[in-house]
């Protein structure tokens, strides 16, 4: 009998204090930008329908409950439609603690070329202590035949 | 059967600790914006916070997001107002499950420097926004909302 009250403890402990990670998404229509020809679709996330400028967009996590872990990974999906080499989606990830203040993270992430599909940008393996919840501040190049570049989504596990 | 009933017992009261605890969502200033649709120009973001860089007053809007009713609502700003003696004044306006509006609280700021601000609302609030009136930039610099803290 006693081995079995010690199973049903142990086993109790396991389910309450297990770590899993949960992940937050959110869609790109949500960035701030700085100038009113960033158009935001209703679907899709925020465009820089500038033809002549690239274009800033700021974007937050919202919502994140804060765990003990912290930020542990964000994945970004970008559209690259500038076919020009050093015209690049250029996202910078910053994880705060919720104080704010300096960021305890902060790493730039860049595509490499043009697509028509969507690309990924990641930062993975993140290990900060305190990082409570993420900001991106992407660069998008000017629009061109090939479209207008975007940021559809983003999502933050912790 | 004493023994299982004791580390149930105790394991139950683990449990509803553990579930009862509070859940802080911290999120960035940079999420208020100046309307809930259209560019106007006036705000600006930087890494984390919306600011007002112009010379005129602007009012910013954040909302608040939680799964549970809120208990605790901490808003981190930065204001300059003592160059011209304004008081940054801040409103969380508080909705319950359907959209009524519960409360409205309004905490102020001032001097040259960083605060925390916290609000309370009432019981059965789910939902919620932060209309921060920004002063105008002075010489000190702009004044920001920084981050708000949900606990729910």
């Amino acid at each position: 009998m006693k081995r079995l009250s010690v199973g049903i403890f142990i086993a109790v402990l396991t389910a309450s204090s297990a770590a899993s990670a949960t992940t937050y998404y959110f869609s790109g229509d949500q960035c701030q930008a700085n100038a009113a020809d960033v158009y935001v679709h209703p679907y899709f996330g925020s465009y820089n329908i500038s033809t002549t400028n690239a274009r800033n967009v700021w974007c937050g996590s919202s919502g994140v409950a804060i765990a003990s872990g912290g930020i542990t990974s964000v994945v970004a999906t970008v559209y690259d439609r500038h076919a020009t080499s050093g015209q690049d989606v250029a996202c910078t990830l910053s994880l705060f603690s919720s104080a704010g203040g300096t960021p305890t993270y902060q790493s730039t992430a860049t595509t490499s070329s043009w697509s028509y599909s969507p690309m990924t940008l990641s930062w993975t393996g993140i290990s900060a202590t305190g990082a409570n919840f993420a900001t991106l501040y992407c660069v998008l190049p000017a629009a061109t035949g090939y479209g207008a570049s975007h940021i559809a989504n983003f999502k933050v596990t912790n | 059967m004493r023994h299982v009933l004791g580390v149930l017992a105790a394991a139950t009261v683990a449990l509803s600790t553990f579930s009862a605890s509070a859940t802080q969502y911290a999120n960035p200033g940079l999420l208020c914006r100046e309307s809930p649709s259209a560019y106007i120009g006036a705000l600006t973001w930087d890494y984390i916070s919306a600011q007002n860089a112009t010379i005129s007053d602007v009012k910013a809007y954040c909302p608040i997001v939680s799964v549970a009713a809120i208990t605790k609502v901490t808003l981190r700003v930065c204001t300059n107002s003592s160059a011209y003696g304004f008081l940054q004044s801040y409103s969380i306006s508080y909705d319950n499950s359907v959209g009524e509006l519960l409360f409205i609280d309004t905490v102020n700021a001032s001097g040259v420097s960083c605060t925390s601000l916290d609000s309370f609302p009432p019981a059965y609030t789910y939902a919620g926004t932060v209309e921060a009136e920004l002063q105008r930039q002075t010489v000190n610099g702009n004044n920001k909302i920084v981050t708000y803290v949900v606990e729910d």
